[in-house]
């Protein structure tokens, strides 16, 4: 991705996840009159994105986090907020 | 031809320990399945005579049962999903005027019946009688409502004689039998998932509700975790699969049977399932609810799916009792207009748009009553191929959408008039007015009338609207207007 930044799990914390996932959800919600600011950790992920948005965010944190997101190992109902699919995220790519 | 609810008994009396449906809170069995219809259908033909039935429950068995259990009482059904807007529930509530709510005390709460006649039905307090034989059928089975054009949902009305026909169209054609675990992943409200509920239940087959976020979000992985035989869906969910990347040899190794409608299928789904499976068999079918569910199939394999494939796969010939013609085009392309049992006996009652839709052709001299579905389509080589739409019909997810629908109530809660086009998978509405409406309001009073899947994912505010040259606004021209 042009002019993003990469990383990888071993030196992505939660804080930069969220940030990651906040920088992927963003340019989702430009014309939904919805913003960054409005977004908070619990904001349900099937509130402001559908099945597709869902999915397509997913791939791009993968992008860019360098990490496995994979749903289907993830505990579903943790993984459906902004903060959740961060921890998700982190517990099953467990850091070198 | 047997008819369904004799199909689903015999299924009871034979394989009553057989799991009927398998769902979150458990297994119900064929013989539990048959109890809870039969205690369902004595309670409703106890109210009375034909009883016109409001099915307001979740997808799972109690709503099956609630199907089978009016048409075993002799009457004929509404289906509902639970999960439209309520607005939408009491439009079809109000038009449809049941004698009878099947439903639970806890979700009729959400329904205002108060100024409707209707007996309410708790299925979860239901005596302990059964009716032993079904009773003299209606000509209706059932009636399903689809978007409108008005803003007014359209209800469907299909009769019984159409329902076994395509019954027993579904079980033979399909080779169903007990060994298969099939899936439900429309909502009951979509006539799609007649095949599913009447293909799986009187062939003897055990269904497996999708209902949880989930499983409607990784379906493959629901049919890896239940080893599912038969999947029925729109090809819609097979592109959710593919960008899940669980379109997997694994994923889909119990498989022996895809089927689509709804919408077009395309190469690129074929591609991905003969990849995951290449002994799988596909079925892509063709029909608007107006003709039963589907009318028409095409069977494709590994081997021979590139011969029919154009922009998009082909549809198929018609079914046995089926027939489909070309009208206002040519002999290579024109609107597809269906014949034969299955078309559905008009529009609830709307007398305008059911002799629009339904019209009398002659056919070798014979006057012949047939539907004509708007679709416009070309032929090539035999095959009939989905080229568009001949009106301001489009399909989201499979669920039909009349975008003057979403203009009728954009106008009818406020906004103004407004123009609305899908452009790119997404729908924009170009609001004449002078500021913009903010957004989350607007998205929030539009889904109290409208499915989530009708609300507009943009809106654009224009001083005047294009037209075309017979002054009505160009809706061509304002896709141009979008990036």
């Amino acid at each position: 991705m042009k002019g993003l930044k990469t990383m990888n799990m071993n030196d992505c914390g939660y804080a930069d996840l969220y940030e990651i996932i906040l920088d992927v959800i963003e340019p989702k919600l430009s014309q939904t009159g919805l913003d960054r600011n409005t977004i908070k950790p619990d904001t349900g992920l099937m509130d402001i994105l559908d099945s597709f948005g869902i999915l397509e965010t997913i791939i791009e944190i993968e992008e860019r986090a360098g990490v496995s997101a994979d749903l289907a190992q993830m505990d579903f109902a943790t993984a459906m907020t902004v903060s959740g699919l961060a921890k998700e995220i982190i517990r099953i790519n467990p850091r070198e | 031809m047997k008819d369904p609810v004799v199909r689903f008994m015999e299924n009871v009396r034979l394989n009553p320990n057989h799991p009927a449906v398998v769902q979150d809170t458990g297994s119900v069995s064929y013989g539990e399945i048959g109890s809870l219809t039969a205690r369902i259908a004595a309670t409703i033909s106890d109210i009375c005579e034909k009883p016109r039935v409001l099915v307001y429950l979740p997808k799972g068995a109690d709503a099956y049962a609630a199907m089978f259990a009016t048409l075993m009482a002799g009457g004929y059904y509404s289906p509902i999903n639970i999960d439209a807007p309520v607005h939408r529930h009491v439009e079809v509530l109000h038009q449809f005027c049941p004698d009878v709510i099947v439903s639970t005390k806890k979700l009729v709460l959400d329904l205002p019946i108060a100024d409707i006649e209707s007996e309410f039905v708790d299925i979860d307090n239901l005596s302990s009688d059964e009716l032993g034989e079904p009773l003299a059928a209606h000509e209706l089975a059932y009636v399903i409502f689809t978007s409108g054009s008005t803003g007014q949902p359209k209800g469907v009305m299909i009769p019984r004689s159409g329902l076994s026909h395509y019954t027993e169209w579904a079980v033979n054609n399909m080779c169903v039998s007990p060994e298969d675990r099939w899936s439900q992943h429309p909502n009951i409200a979509f006539d799609l998932s007649v095949l599913d509920i009447y293909g799986a239940l009187c062939g003897g087959a055990t269904l497996y509700p999708l209902t949880s976020k989930k499983d409607k979000l990784l379906p493959a992985d629901f049919i890896k975790r239940h080893q599912l035989t038969i999947w029925n869906s729109v090809p819609s969910v097979v592109d959710l699969m593919i960008k899940a990347r669980q379109v997997t040899k694994e994923n889909f190794a119990s498989l022996r049977l895809l089927t689509f409608c709804g919408e077009p299928l395309y190469p690129r789904h074929l591609d991905a399932i003969f990849c995951a499976n290449d002994r799988v068999l596909v079925h892509n079918t063709y029909g608007p609810t107006e003709a039963t569910v589907s009318c028409t199939l095409i069977r494709l394999t590994a081997s021979n799916y590139k011969d029919v494939c154009g922009g998009n796969v082909a549809l198929g010939q018609p079914i046995p009792g089926m027939e489909v013609m070309l009208m206002g085009g040519s002999s290579d392309e024109g609107e597809l207009v269906i014949l034969g049992e299955q078309l559905a006996l008009g529009y609830w009652q709307n007398g305008s748009e059911t002799a629009k839709a339904f019209i009398s052709i002659s056919v070798e001299g014979v006057d012949r009553r047939a539907y004509r579905t708007g679709d416009w389509v070309t032929k090539r080589d035999s095959e009939y191929y989905f080229a568009g739409r001949i009106d301001s019909q489009i399909k989201i997810r499979g669920n039909r959408v009349e975008l003057d629908e979403i203009d009728s109530t954009i106008l009818k809660i406020g906004y103004g008039n407004s123009c609305t086009v899908f452009v790119n998978n997404q729908l924009h509405s170009f609001i004449q007015t002078k500021r913009l409406p903010e957004f989350l309001e607007f998205k929030e009073r539009l889904s109290r009338h409208l499915p989530e899947y009708e609300i507009p994912a943009h809106i654009h505010v224009i001083e005047s609207f294009p037209v075309n040259s017979n002054d009505k606004i160009d809706r061509l021209q304002l896709g141009e207007l979008i990036d």
